[in-house]
């Protein structure tokens, strides 16, 4: 099983270092690190790289405060509080091409519920997805939709594991409700939030692509070619294996990166 | 005071509901109208519900074959996964082996990005002249969510203690059937649900799916994409055929909606 895994990293590794255009198989040769020097000088790939950073880290941002304040507004038993859980989780389980899909559907400038709400209150419609400087936080808020639960639900459960007799001591010796939040239950949970954050932001960098595939490809112009997106074109549109090879290890190191200091919280 | 506090609660998190909700609700609505009123502005909130976009849909597209090649990948892949994944997860939770850097290093697959793996993989099974059968894409899954069920699992076998398997083995069991005639049955809760989440994950999977097959291979979530076309979206149709998939997976999750947060954070958190 390992091997599967661990064979085609190598292999696109070696792949990485060769002129390697699937259109041309007899001018496979070795370009030493030209692809990566290639790198640095695409204006294409810096533009990508960094709407990957803009795009991961607003979205994990947004949906960590979100998901906060959710996680402890459930955090009290009351009517139905069993109900909400269930009807928050449900986004997640909906299959992220189906997500990209029915957003693209209400973002719909003409006919989407988007617009249709923003003009029942009496603002105009906008060009989601269309307008270039829109489209990227449109898609955002889609990611930003469809995983806060997956936040919540994580500081939920920790929030439950709270001693109560911390909160207790705390409130006898005359703390408020924000100082407890910000002495007992932020550090309590710390590792938690450093966990959970983690996971969501290498999640991001994965299924982002389905989204951004199904309901921008990438535009318009390049205004959402996240690094995925970019990948994929260079592979499956330009047939230039050894440089998309290239920009894949670039993408790696940046995650191997996170990993390195989260995995002793682990 | 209180009671007002009560009332402010109630309302965000109802708003917090329909804003979760209704995108899910109106991709199922809409694959029930007719295509007159799908696009009236403004909506038509009550209709009369057709069946009619799912019988085109399934008319002009091979949808069983799809939907069969779904099945058929997720149910193998989710069978070999738990069957591997118990037994190493077992051994793992037990004797420690491989220790910290096993761990770490299943992690590390767990979180490798499909699309850095896609393209080699597309060009080995290229040269094994395997693209576009459903054995190319059970491999892919199986490296990938094999991983993933031995990191979830090996937290369900490290909650069960030691002292039934030493108790098994003084009555006379091997190893093996200490584990296969008493621990797994004790596991079962925790197998059923991450059998349901590597199913769902194998039923959602796009990108794999995408590059992997071109026709006979075709799972649900690419065949949906076929509803793009030159002339624009097909939007009944495709609604239509987008809750076929997305209820299955639906119902499955909510079932298993009670270990979610150990199957999400690979068992890192309790729920």
């Amino acid at each position: 099983m390992t091997g599967v895994m661990i064979y085609p990293l190598i292999y696109s590794f070696y792949n990485s270092f060769f002129y390697y255009r699937i259109t041309e198989p007899h001018s496979y040769h070795f370009v030493k690190l030209s692809n990566y020097i290639k790198l640095f000088i695409d204006p294409l790939f810096l533009h990508s790289f960094k709407i990957t950073f803009i795009c991961v880290l607003s979205a994990v941002a947004g949906e960590f405060v979100i998901a906060i304040i959710m996680a402890l507004l459930l955090n009290k038993s009351f009517k139905g509080r069993e109900i909400f859980k269930i009807l928050y989780l449900l986004p997640i389980t909906v299959p992220p091409v189906v997500v990209g899909l029915g957003w693209k559907f209400l973002y719909n400038p003409q006919s989407g519920m988007v617009n249709y709400f923003l003009r029942v209150f009496g603002f105009d419609g906008l060009d989601w997805i269309g307008d270039y400087d829109m489209a990227l936080m449109s898609v955002i808020l889609v990611d930003i939709w469809e995983w806060t639960p997956f936040l919540m639900i994580i500081f939920f459960a920790g929030l439950k594991s709270l001693p109560k007799d911390l909160n207790e001591v705390a409130s006898i010796d005359g703390a408020n409700s924000v100082q407890r939040f910000i002495f007992i239950t932020v550090p309590y949970l710390s590792r938690l939030f450093v966990i959970a954050c983690f996971l969501r932001v290498v999640d991001a960098f994965k299924f982002m692509f389905d989204i951004v595939y199904i309901m921008t490809g990438g535009g318009p112009g390049d205004a959402t070619e996240i690094l995925s997106i970019y990948i994929y074109r260079q592979g499956f549109r330009y047939f230039d294996i050894g440089y998309s090879a290239a920009i894949s290890f670039i993408l790696l190191l940046v995650i191997i990166g996170l990993l390195v200091p989260v995995s002793r919280s682990l | 005071m209180k009671k007002l506090l009560l009332v402010v609660r109630y309302f965000v998190l109802s708003a917090f509901v329909l804003i979760a909700v209704f995108p899910i609700y109106w991709t199922f609505s809409t694959s029930f109208k007719l295509e007159s009123i799908s696009f009236a502005i403004p909506p038509v909130w009550i209709f009369k519900p057709h069946l009619q976009n799912y019988f085109i849909a399934f008319n002009t597209y091979p949808f069983f074959l799809y939907f069969k090649n779904s099945l058929i990948i997720a149910c193998v892949t989710t069978l070999i996964s738990v069957l591997v994944g118990s037994m190493a997860s077992y051994s793992i939770a037990r004797f420690n082996i491989g220790g910290r850097g096993l761990l770490v290093g299943l992690l590390s697959m767990r979180i490798i990005p499909s699309i850095v793996m896609v393209i080699p993989l597309f060009l080995i099974f290229n040269n094994l002249n395997l693209i576009d059968t459903r054995l190319a894409l059970v491999v892919t899954y199986l490296s990938v969510n094999t991983p993933f069920v031995i990191l979830v699992l090996k937290n369900f076998f490290a909650g069960i203690p030691r002292e039934i398997d030493d108790a098994a083995i003084v009555d006379g069991c091997s190893r093996f059937q200490a584990f296969w005639r008493v621990i797994l049955p004790l596991a079962l809760p925790g197998l059923a649900a991450t059998a349901v989440f590597c199913f769902v994950l194998c039923w959602n999977e796009f990108l794999f799916a995408m590059i992997l097959t071109r026709s006979n291979a075709v799972t649900l979530p690419v065949a949906i994409t076929g509803y793009i076309t030159d002339r624009g979206i097909l939007w009944g149709q495709m609604t239509a055929a987008a809750s076929m998939i997305a209820v299955p997976a639906i119902v499955f999750s909510v079932f298993a909606q009670k270990w979610m947060v150990e199957g999400l954070t690979l068992g890192a958190v309790k729920g």
